[in-house]
């Protein structure tokens, strides 16, 4: 037998706990296909722990564990790196019974997998308020800024990250009701620390105008039309300043 | 030339990482598993980086496949290079196995089958890789819990083979050996007297778990008795050989791993000759 033939016969032996021991293996091959197996369930299930570990907690160790081998049966890891191999459970929970009757478990997820995208993204040095201040007002129009690497910004229709935060600090979790509206959320990291904050509608339209590689002058048209913001330019001022704080401003060019 | 001996190592573990900045241990050399600093940024490679800066490192990869039926992954090898540019390893080290087929990832390492078409795949696979990478590599033992019914080379033959056609260097997981020793009834010793000696870079120490009738590789526990007993046998046939400890489990603090790799040093201390 070829080694293509049977490295895909092992494998799908190893995957699917139903199927027949290869009649290639020598000596008791159920007992070391059993181990394989079971090594493989384990290893992935704790990787999909360590990227999720409050939907873990959310959801209990045997529900989890239930999610976990349903997800790894419709997603098996194509993936180098165990890191990536959770990449596709926001997906999977939004579109799976009986999970997707829970929308907030895939919202969940999806917070736990932007927080670990924004843990190991691109480093890139922020920018200080003495470099802002250098820059000559008359190109201040034309200034393009350039958001941190791990910059997200996510639209939540549950209190995901309110329920997170609990879960981390132990404390009683808040109702997980649908909100009236989709609040978003800032996730960044500051040096080796991730951070998230909810947005209120004109930051996020200034930042995703950012995003979007608009120029200053068109960042702030922007906060114009949004008619809460009647001071624009002192708007836009406190949110510069907040923003080079907090580290999300890396670069800037005329 | 002569192989490098780095002293006695210990594999860096997230868990120990403020511990290894804060005090400085004694430990000779730091073996990194490459996959997990094959990210962007952020604390994986900053903790890499301040570490490096104080110690040897050695990177050991568990995603090569270099046995797998499937095409190289040239995206992964080039990430792997970039690491090594980054971080300037002793040496690099892999597997002797295969962990995936027709584009997937079990996370396993699996054994081959010892026969010639294997072995020829794995010789070719070997060259190419050391080409892209431009150096030699190490290639690792596994533990095993099958064999196969075709196989025409016992384990130690095959890896013999591989090594000297492909012109690499063995990582020599004494742990492991004792596991597939007693898994599938063969005499340690037998495979330790028939690797050369020249081409072994490293050892490995690990602990395992005993089932009685099966012995399973977990890591999660101090390396056992017996296996201390061959690693001596291995310290004689083998000479001073860059040793580290594993430890990918119920990891304990670092103290306790500084007591187990002080074990080691002191096992091995007379049979090397190495000063106090």
């Amino acid at each position: 037998m070829k080694l293509t033939e049977i490295q895909h016969r092992l494998q799908a032996a190893i995957l699917d706990q139903a199927q027949n021991v290869p009649p290639f293996l020598a000596g008791d091959g159920a007992k070391g296909l059993a181990v394989y197996r079971e090594a493989y369930r384990l290893r992935l299930l704790e990787a999909l722990v360590a990227d999720y570990p409050v939907l873990y907690r959310w959801l209990g160790e045997e529900t989890f564990a239930e999610l976990a081998l349903a997800y790894l049966a419709a997603f098996p890891s194509c993936e180098r790196s165990l890191r990536w191999i959770g990449k596709h459970l926001a997906e999977f929970l939004q579109s799976t019974d009986p999970w997707r009757a829970r929308p907030e478990l895939s919202e969940m997820a999806l917070f736990e997998w932007t927080l670990g995208l924004a843990f190991d993204c691109a480093d890139s040095d922020p920018l200080f308020s003495e470099n802002l201040a250098q820059i000559p007002s008359q190109q201040w129009p034309k200034l393009k800024f350039k958001l941190h690497p791990s910059v997200y910004i996510l639209a939540l229709r549950y209190p995901v990250p309110q329920i997170w935060r609990a879960m981390q600090d132990a404390m009683p979790l808040p109702d997980c009701q649908k909100l009236q509206s989709t609040v978003s959320w800032l996730i960044w990291r500051k040096e080796l620390r991730v951070f998230f904050r909810s947005l209120a509608k004109p930051e996020r339209l200034a930042l995703e105008a950012i995003q979007a590689s608009k120029v200053f002058s068109e960042v702030c048209a922007g906060l114009a039309e949004w008619d809460c913001a009647a001071d624009v330019a002192g708007y836009m001022a406190y949110l510069l300043r907040r923003w080079l704080e907090e580290g999300l401003i890396v670069a800037v060019a005329a | 030339m002569a192989r490098p001996f780095l002293g006695f190592g210990l594999g860096l573990r997230k868990e120990h990482y403020e511990a290894v900045l804060s005090a400085r241990p004694k430990v000779d050399f730091f073996e990194i598993i490459t996959e997990n600093y094959l990210v962007s940024g952020g604390k994986p490679l900053y903790y890499l980086d301040q570490i490096r800066a104080d110690y040897p490192m050695v990177m050991h990869g568990v995603s090569l496949s270099v046995g797998s039926s499937d095409p190289l992954d040239w995206e992964y090898l080039t990430k792997v290079k970039q690491l090594i540019e980054r971080i300037e390893p002793v040496w690099v080290s892999d597997h002797l196995c295969w962990t995936g087929i027709g584009g997937f990832n079990l996370h396993d390492l699996l054994p081959l089958p010892y026969t010639e078409e294997a072995l020829s795949h794995v010789v070719g696979r070997v060259i190419q890789v050391q080409e892209f990478l431009g150096r030699r590599i190490l290639l690792e033992n596994v533990s095993s819990y099958v064999r196969y019914s075709c196989s025409e080379l016992t384990e130690w033959d095959f890896l013999r083979e591989v090594a000297e056609q492909a012109d690499c260097l063995i990582l020599l997981d004494i742990n492991n050996v004792y596991v597939s020793a007693r898994n599938h009834d063969f005499d340690p010793l037998c495979y330790l007297s028939a690797i050369p000696p020249e081409r072994v870079s490293q050892f490995h120490l690990a602990g395992h778990t005993d089932l009685g009738d099966f012995v399973i590789d977990t890591h999660d526990y101090p390396v056992r008795d017996e296996v201390w007993a061959l690693f001596q046998a291995a310290a004689h046939r083998f000479g001073p050989v860059s040793t580290m400890i594993e430890r990918d489990d119920n990891i304990p603090p670092l103290s306790e791993l500084l007591c187990e790799l002080e074990q080691a040093r002191q096992l091995v201390k007379p049979i090397w000759s190495l000063a106090a």
